[in-house]
């Protein structure tokens, strides 16, 4: 496939210079989605219908093959994310070391409407997965890829307080 | 592209693999598995998510089997593996013990039941597929009979995605069957399995259509009520309907179906429905999967434009008549234009979705009671010459898919939408046996193309000379080679490896060529290129021409087309009652292309047409209606009223296709039986009384039929001899109720009722006996290259099945059928263009211009558009050479401009 043709995709376009040093390191393209979608995300924040439909034209797959990976893996967000998304533990050892009441405190202190996963200001997106393997510092969650453990109300304000400054 | 030393064809057959089955010893095949062998055995094993036309995917885990392996450290001893293993994907070993119904095994298989019944809704008094649903049965044979679930069901929402396939999520068991069908056979990955564990789902993406011809057999193949079909919702439940076998009328791959009626009502069309623990082989599970033309668009008799009885002329208006009397205005009004202007001013057209008895028929009356040879069914075909042309590859003809082949060679056509289920059972045969694909011509099927190990691409009108070429390169002639390479653009090692596949004498090849493309344009010269490229090849290699028309090859072996016979000349003359010196017109005679000149000239005077479709359907059909005026007397038999049927002097409502009884064959040259479903509607006929009557009527002798048997019998008698081959299952005996089956779930099944006891036709073959044509000695002079501008292309156009027959548009869901008009083309033109599928666009020909949706494929040849012709676009058809066309995208949002 000429790639003067893959660089005219609005969304992936401009990217197709690394995409194609991927590609190149797999013998079948569609070997690459993970990767390939790993940059969509990364650039977009989330990955939609129309990201979904460029990767799979770049690696040379049905549209609903790229959306079976991307609904498999729940890393992929399907939805706009907030400028930091925040991956809160809810498994064992942090439910009963006060993961609900985390979730709760973050969501009414930093504008989260009931029901709703992404701040009123559209800064923080909050999603309860299972785990991240750091039991020993139970409560947890991630910022973006960035670990916070032992989580206090005071812990959760000085990282989210400093990130909620810059912003 | 092929790049093995060793094709997997040309692997040895695998050796045999002993083994205990339930305590007895059965014999498989190396790498067989347990599942195979002992269906093969006729045990069964409970699966849902193997089907014997899919892959495998060892995920419903209902198969389930005791397995005991020898043990090498106990002397062999077979040995209870640790674990249960699955039959579908576990192969056979010498010396293993399996135990299909063993407590372990029981155990399993109840086990399983309830696990895949944990989520599932108990809704079964209001799911469709009540009645022949596999979770029903299983869990009366195999299940506990009661639910320890307690817990809350999970639920989905309900898309909206297939206007013909409904989807109830709750209810699937996640076997991905459908998803292996869209992906494997019909071609495409449009469905997946979407999210995880628990929340697992099928789905399309977008909530999209499965837009496909075959998509509608997902719905046959889902074990439960999650895929139902739309049409049939809440229409019956299926056993208060009775089912009749018969065959499609539209696909003429011969696709068997079942029509499941009740109180002269069609409710559905399927498949031959399968039997309950019935045992089957691949070949034969193919050939259950029907297209969705002949799965939707058969409830069309029930349409409201129906005339259910007889009509004749009176003055300005056409009345309702009793049958008698249409038949004596019809006979009067022949016999009137042929004592005026003389036999050959009468013409009997045939529709070509005609029985073979009704062909016959109509070719026994033009030639004894009118005198004429005017008798046709070919409108397609653009000119004399390619009919001429179909006539020989009809005599040509010599292959069967159930013979398997080691390779195969497709020309030009657009194959899936010609001829459905053999397309599909081509690719599928290849695909699964890693039997090599040659494509070859200006248009490769796009359904063909992902599985191609060759393609050869070339102009339109070049096909010929590549073929020729091939034919001398076969022969060693290097320097056809080269030229070869040179028009195709392909790599001389790649020639190189085609050839050495090809050369192989043994092998077992098939050529397959459409004859539908560009109306038949270039077979006069494609047709002996093709046969001259058999004879190079040698006796291994087979030929079967492809052609929409359901019965081209019934009719063309019946007689009823100018220049055949239904037999040899003095058997038919014995069998008509002629005398040795009474005229038998045989090779005079107009094709029914130049129906509409003969007409304007004054030279057809009077015309009786079996099945205004034929008319409808034909390519100048503006230019034939206005000529219909110019006839002195004209007699047709058609199912509604329509501008043709409303010039007509006399009317005979006809009996559809569900509602008589007939003989149809097959490209393959297999005969398939048409049985009543229905009593015929009001006072419609079969056109074969009609024939009869009329002929009576006009004292022609031999016409005493009463019943469509008699007809067949007469026929087959002449037919027969004429072929070579196996036509020994055909005479064969049966006894009367051999093919009546009881189902299961108690309804009652018809077996062709009205053929007492004659012949059974499952298995005749029709193998025509014509000399192999010369390979030339040299190739024909290649045509002139046109230069093509940016933006410039030579269009070249097909019929499909959807476009064959103006009845399908009066089925009930005909809007549903349609399909946008498309022009295919190549990826490189697209991005050359920045066109991407799905884009809109406007080809100019001309002062012609047409607004189509774009399909990137890899079917056609860089710098030819392919448009199909049947999807309510006729413009191109009438054309003998591709025409020129610029293309324009179209920018989303705008309108296209308007056509200049």
């Amino acid at each position: 496939m000429p790639s003067d043709r893959l660089r005219s995709l609005p969304i992936l376009g401009s990217r197709v210079g690394e995409i194609e040093e991927i590609c190149a390191k797999y013998p079948d393209r569609r070997s690459a989605m993970l990767p390939v979608l790993w940059i969509a995300q990364n650039q977009e924040g989330w990955i939609s219908e129309d990201t979904m439909k460029e990767v799979a034209e770049i690696i040379g797959v049905t549209a609903a093959e790229v959306y079976e990976v991307v609904s498999f893996y729940t890393m992929f967000h399907q939805h706009p994310v907030g400028r930091h998304h925040i991956a809160l533990c809810k498994t064992l050892s942090c439910a009963i070391t006060g993961a609900h009441e985390v979730s709760a405190y973050i969501r009414e202190k930093y504008g989260f409407d009931s029901g709703k996963n992404i701040s009123r200001d559209g800064k923080f997106s909050i999603e309860e997965v299972e785990c991240i393997g750091a039991c020993t510092e139970a409560p947890a969650m991630l910022v973006g890829e960035t670990l916070h453990g032992d989580l206090t109300p005071a812990r959760i304000d000085e990282v989210l307080g400093s990130l909620d400054k810059i912003t | 592209m092929a790049d093995q030393s060793v094709h997997p064809s040309l692997k040895p057959a695998p050796e045999d693999v002993p083994f205990v089955l339930n305590g007895k010893e059965v014999v498989g095949k190396k790498g067989e598995t347990i599942i195979t062998v002992a269906a093969r055995e006729g045990v069964y094993i409970p699966h849902y998510c193997w089907h014997p036309s899919l892959s495998v995917a060892g995920n419903c885990r209902l198969c389930l089997v005791e397995v005991h392996m020898p043990n090498p450290r106990a002397d062999n001893k077979p040995t209870p593996l640790p674990k249960p293993a699955i039959a579908c994907q576990t192969p056979v070993v010498p010396g293993m013990h399996v135990f299909t119904e063993s407590e372990l095994a029981k155990d399993c298989q109840s086990g399983m039941m309830e696990f895949l019944l944990v989520n599932h809704p108990l809704d079964c008094p209001i799911c469709d597929r009540g009645g022949e649903c596999m979770l029903q049965r299983y869990s009366m044979e195999y299940g506990t009979g009661h639910a320890r679930m307690v817990d809350k069901k999970r639920k989905f929402k309900k898309p909206q995605a297939d206007p013909l396939i409904d989807i109830e999520r709750n209810r699937c068991i996640m076997c991905t069957r459908c998803v292996r069908f869209c992906d494997e056979v019909a071609g495409e990955h449009v469905m997946g399995v979407f999210a995880r564990g628990a929340d697992n789902y099928i789905g399309t993406f977008g909530q999209g259509p499965v837009s496909n011809i075959l998509s509608g057999n997902v719905i046959d193949i889902c074990p439960v009520g999650c895929l139902t079909s739309r049409p049939f919702r809440f229409k019956a439940r299926v056993w208060e309907l009775v089912q009749t076998q018969s065959t499609s009328v539209w696909d003429a791959s011969g696709a068997k179906v079942t029509y499941w009626t009740r109180s002269n009502q069609l409710y559905r069309t399927t498949p031959p429905s399968r039997k309950y623990h019935e045992t089957y082989t691949i070949n034969e599970d193919t050939a259950e999967f029907i297209d969705n033309i002949t799965r939707f668009g058969s409830d069309f008799p029930a349409h409201e434009d129906r005339w259910e009885e007889s009509r004749v002329r009176i003055g300005e208006g056409l009345v309702p008549a009793a049958f008698r009397e249409a038949v004596r205005q019809a006979a009067r009004g022949l016999t009137r234009v042929r004592e005026q202007h003389g036999p050959d001013a009468l013409a009997v057209l045939v529709s070509p979705r005609a029985t073979m008895e009704e062909g016959y028929l109509a070719a026994k009356f033009a030639r004894t009671v009118i005198g004429t040879g005017n008798v046709d069914w070919r409108m397609s075909f653009q000119t004399a010459e390619a009919s001429d042309a179909a006539a020989l590859a009809f005599s040509h003809a010599s292959g069967d898919l159930e013979d398997g082949f080691d390779a195969v060679v497709l020309v030009n056509g657009d194959y899936l939408h010609q001829a459905p289920v053999f397309a599909m059972q081509v690719k599928e045969y290849a695909r699964l046996n890693e039997k090599p694909l040659i494509l070859i011509g200006h248009h490769h099927d796009a359904y063909f193309a992902p599985h191609a190990s060759w393609q050869l691409h070339c102009r339109p009108g070049e096909t010929a000379h590549v073929l020729e070429l091939l034919a001398l390169a076969v022969r060693g002639n290097d320097n056809a080679k080269d030229q070869l390479s040179a028009i195709t653009g392909a790599q001389a090692e790649e020639l190189d490896k085609l050839l050495q596949l090809l050369g192989h004498a043994h092998r077992k090849g098939l050529l397959i060529q459409s004859l539908e493309d560009m109306n038949g344009a270039n077979l006069p010269q494609d047709v002996p290129a093709l046969l001259g490229l058999k004879s190079a090849l040698g006796e291994a290699w087979d030929y079967i021409p492809v052609l929409r028309d359901r019965n081209a090859f019934g009719l063309y072996a019946a007689g009823a087309q100018p220049g055949r016979l239904p037999g040899a000349e003095g058997a038919v003359r014995k069998a008509w009652g002629l005398g040795e010196s009474a005229a038998l017109p045989v090779d005079s005679g107009v094709p029914a292309r130049l129906l509409a000149e003969k007409i304007e000239a004054g030279e057809i005077k009077g015309l009786l047409c079996l099945g205004a479709d034929i008319l409808h359907n034909a390519p100048e059909r503006e230019r034939l209606v206005a000529a219909l005026d110019k006839l002195e007397f004209f007699a047709v038999t058609d199912l509604f009223r329509s501008e043709i049927t409303e010039k007509a002097d006399v009317f005979f409502a006809a009996a559809s296709h569900l509602e008589r009884d007939g003989t149809y064959c097959d490209l393959e040259g297999n005969l398939a039986r048409l049985v009543e479903a229905l009593p015929p509607a009001g006072g419609s006929r079969p056109d074969w009384e009609v024939l009869a009557g009329i002929a009576k009527e006009m004292d022609g002798r031999g016409f005493d039929y009463s019943s469509v048997a008699q007809v067949f019998d007469e026929m087959i008698r002449l037919v027969a001899p004429d072929f070579a081959g196996s036509f020994k299952a055909l005479m064969l005996k049966g006894p009367r109720n051999d093919l009546t089956i009881k189902d299961p779930g108690g309804a009652r099944t018809r077996g062709p009722e009205y053929n007492p006891g004659d012949y059974r036709i499952d298995g005749a073959h029709f193998r025509w006996k014509a000399d192999p044509l010369p390979t030339p000695e040299k190739a024909s002079p290649a045509p002139e290259r046109q230069e093509l501008n940016e933006g410039e292309f030579l269009v070249t156009w097909g019929e499909h099945v959807q476009g064959s027959d103006y009845h399908l548009d009066r089925a009930s869901i005909a809007r549903l059928l349609k399909m946008a008009p498309t022009a295919e083309m190549n990826p490189e033109d697209a991005y050359r263009l920045g066109l991407e599928d799905g884009d809109r666009a406007v080809v100019h020909t001309g002062s012609d211009s047409i607004e189509v949706v774009v399909k990137v494929r890899r079917g056609p040849a860089p710098g030819v558009l392919y448009i199909p012709s049947g999807l309510g676009d006729a413009r191109f058809a009438g054309l003998s050479a591709a025409p020129l066309a610029r293309l324009e995208a179209v920018e989303a949002g705008k309108e296209a401009a308007p056509a200049g």
